[in-house]
């Protein structure tokens, strides 16, 4: 019997295929329980499951709910076994897909930590802590960074209200042009320094134009990829670089035993921001579930993504869905009062694009990824924002790059999974909070509690 | 040292470990989730013992060189007990896991088996000891150096490769023989891994006389090995029509 899983769960290989486009987050209306849910389903399913199994296992068998309601394009949330499998096998495979991605930035952090000087040299602190640790007695030491961090999280937590308000108040362009404005800081000032300072370390010589051609690219190259199309790969390195940077400027000049603290208060925070009834968080995921719309796509970590593929030959249930996938990104860049001209729009520019056979099939690809969105990005990328004593200004950055909580459902329209996993009766929830701080993961599932701190780079700095 | 010598010791110490990684464990994510907890939890266990330890030492006098050997020894001790009782709440919380995964599928089996699990936890614990015990070297390797140029012995890295690789191998194994111990309330199954991790731990205190740690822990590797692949429903018949490329009719596999 045991080869029969091992083998199965051998054979559901399933790459996450990147047809992508960068899949706006959506939080689409909260679709009735279909109990009728199991009878389409269960054609083509049996087999389907019982050789998938265990916690790799494709989300596409959720895929013909949505195909039974043509037209309709809101996924059928199954019930509560399937409820409980979905996110058992959504857990396992997907926290596995986000294992890469961050092991992957701490390898960078560390390997430039240990070869570049400039991000081990203390040379100053933010002005968010404003305490020094070059104090005689250990105590003065533990109540400085303890006071520190009380003054970080403040910041932290103005901002995120400042973000809820200004959400609320429905200010999109103000929020998406400082997100655009704090991603281009990133892509190019922080990588000049970085640049700079490796081309420093290994005493190479650049000269300005190739300095600033290199630069360019990167940079511009970057803002497409994350802030529009794609690869999905390319995506997904960027973001990481970008998360890497972020973790290499908090190591530089957040002092150290602020840095522990910040690390174990700022966790407690977010797990409140996002639990509580009146977390601002929460407050920001039910606000943009209400609405229907994407929560700040550009800053979340897609581990698949999904074209939303013209078809030859126009289908309502297709184009009803991709419309759908589509709405919320344009919406969000342009006014909602023109969804037709959206469409007119989407399906121009979708029709050069792929041929997809069935419309059948283009949910069901479009479903077959799930994956989670984690805000290490945003929370990095908040955090270097808040390090750079020159940027004050920039603070609603911080606001606005604020965790993003919970896990998303990008493609075909699937809640916010914030939201779909709340509305589960059974209240079993799966909530992955993740943020890369300097040095530390923390993945919380509500299911299985687990917290998992990878001390990794600090052992690394102080073992070698 | 050289490069060539970070890298072979590297591979000495973590290649089949990690091939076993790659074939066995990488591709299925459930697994992996096993394999980590695992390997934070030897973690926790040598920090416990090393706070332990610490305290110890701080708390006693640096001159007194055997005393400071004498606590060495009773870290070692404190830390193999508290290694295994790890496994042990390890395998515990596998055991609910187990509950958990059968009351999700639909059909009321399990997607991994406890032993499949206990290989796995065995494999993250072992992998962890290994790295704990190979890192530093490995970075003393990258680094400018002789080895042993002071009187030690010379073959100081190879050896400690050499043990790391047996080590990880013999946690794999122990994983399996203390989870089957568990589960059948064999409790003399589990009184032998302690033992064996004892002797192992205990035989390094005979080195630089590497053959004295060395010898007796590739010894009691095999015979491990031996006792797992027979308590995981292997036998001699089968082993031997592997070995000559034949089918065999009975799996090797662990019984479900």
């Amino acid at each position: 019997m045991m080869i029969t899983f091992m083998n199965s769960s051998d054979s559901e290989e399933e790459a996450c295929n990147e047809r992508t486009s960068l899949m706006s987050a959506e939080s689409p209306p909260v679709s009735s329980y279909q109990d009728g849910l199991q009878a389409p389903e269960a054609s083509e399913t049996p087999a389907h499951r019982k050789s998938h199994t265990g916690g790799s296992r494709s989300p596409s068998d959720d895929v013909d709910g949505g195909n039974s309601e043509s037209g309709l394009p809101v996924r059928d949330i199954p019930l509560d076994n399937e409820e409980e499998e979905l996110t058992l096998k959504y857990g396992a495979k997907h926290v596995i897909m986000l294992f890469v991605p961050v092991t992957l930035c701490m390898i960078v952090v560390v390997a430039t930590i240990k070869s570049v000087r400039f991000y081990t040299e203390k040379n100053g602190q933010l002005i968010y802590t404003p305490f020094s640790e070059d104090t005689p007695s250990v105590g003065q030491r533990l109540l400085n960074s303890v006071l520190n961090t009380i003054i970080m999280i403040s910041v932290i937590i103005v901002m995120t209200v400042f973000l809820v308000v200004l959400y609320k108040y429905r200010c999109y362009k103000f929020i998406h042009g400082w997100l655009i404005l704090s991603s281009l800081m990133l892509l190019f000032l922080f990588t000049y320094i970085y640049l700079g300072e490796v081309l420093k370390t290994y005493n190479v010589a650049m000269d300005y134009p190739t300095l600033f051609f290199v630069i360019w690219n990167f940079g511009a190259v970057g803002m497409i990829c994350i802030h529009w199309k794609g690869p999905l790969q390319l995506q997904q390195a960027y973001l990481i670089m970008i998360s890497a940077l972020m973790a290499l400027v908090f190591i530089k000049y957040l002092p150290e035993w602020s840095a522990w603290v910040i690390l174990g208060a700022i966790s407690i925070y977010d797990l409140i921001a996002v639990l509580c009834p009146k977390g601002p968080l929460r407050m920001l995921v039910e606000t943009a579930q209400e609405r229907n719309e994407p929560i700040f796509p550009a800053l979340i970590y897609s581990s698949a993504m999904v074209w939303t593929v013209g078809m030859a030959k126009p289908d309502p249930a297709s184009t009803g869905c991709s419309q759908q996938t589509w709405d919320s990104a344009e919406d969000v860049r342009e006014n909602h009062d023109n969804p037709t001209y959206v469409d007119s729009e989407i399906s121009e520019a979708r029709s050069p694009a792929l041929i997809h056979p069935t419309a059948s099939l283009l949910e069901e690809l479009e479903e077959e990824e799930r994956f989670m969105s984690d805000s290490f990005i945003a929370s990095c990328v908040q955090e270097s924002i808040a390090c750079s004593s020159h940027l004050h200004h920039l603070w609603l950055d911080i606001l606005l790059l604020n965790r993003q909580p919970g896990e998303t459902f990008h493609g075909h329209p699937g809640i916010s999974s914030v939201v779909y996993l709340k509305v589960k009766k059974n209240n079993l929830e799966g909530y992955g909070l993740f943020f890369l701080k300097p040095c530390y993961e923390v993945w919380h599932f509500k299911q299985g509690s687990c917290i998992v701190l990878h001390l990794v780079p600090y052992i690394f700095k102080r073992t070698f | 040292m050289t490069l060539a010598v970070f890298w072979g010791c590297t591979c000495i110490a973590f290649g089949p470990a990690l091939g076993l990684c790659l074939v066995t464990v990488l591709r299925h994510p459930l697994r992996v989730i096993i394999l980590v907890a695992g390997a934070f939890f030897w973690l926790v266990s040598l920090l416990l013992s090393s706070l332990v330890w610490f305290i110890a030492v701080k708390a006693s006098d640096p001159g007194n060189k055997p005393l400071q050997k004498g606590l060495l020894i009773f870290g070692v001790l404190f830390s193999v007990l508290l290694q295994e009782a790890f496994r042990f709440l390890y395998y515990k919380l596998l055991r609910k896991a187990i509950e958990g995964l059968v009351a999700l599928s639909e059909d009321g089996c399990s997607p991994i088996s406890i032993q499949q699990m206990a290989y796995v936890a065995g494999l993250g614990f072992g992998l962890m000891s290994g790295a704990f015990s190979m890192i530093n070297l490995l970075a003393d390797a990258l680094g400018p150096g002789t080895v042993g140029i002071h009187g030690d012995s010379q073959l100081y890295f190879l050896t400690s490769a050499f043990m790391t690789m047996v080590v990880i191998f013999l946690h794999t194994f122990w994983g399996i023989l203390f989870f089957h111990g568990c589960e059948t309330q064999r409790w003399w199954e589990m009184a032998a891994v302690v033992l064996t991790h004892l002797i192992v731990s205990g035989s390094t205190f005979w080195n630089p006389l590497y053959v004295g740690s060395l010898i007796p822990s590739y010894l009691l590797m095999f015979a491990m090995a031996a006792w797992a692949y027979v308590l995981s429903g292997g036998c001699t018949r089968n082993l031997l029509q592997r070995l000559q490329g034949q089918q065999s009719e009975t799996s090797p596999q662990p019984g479900s």
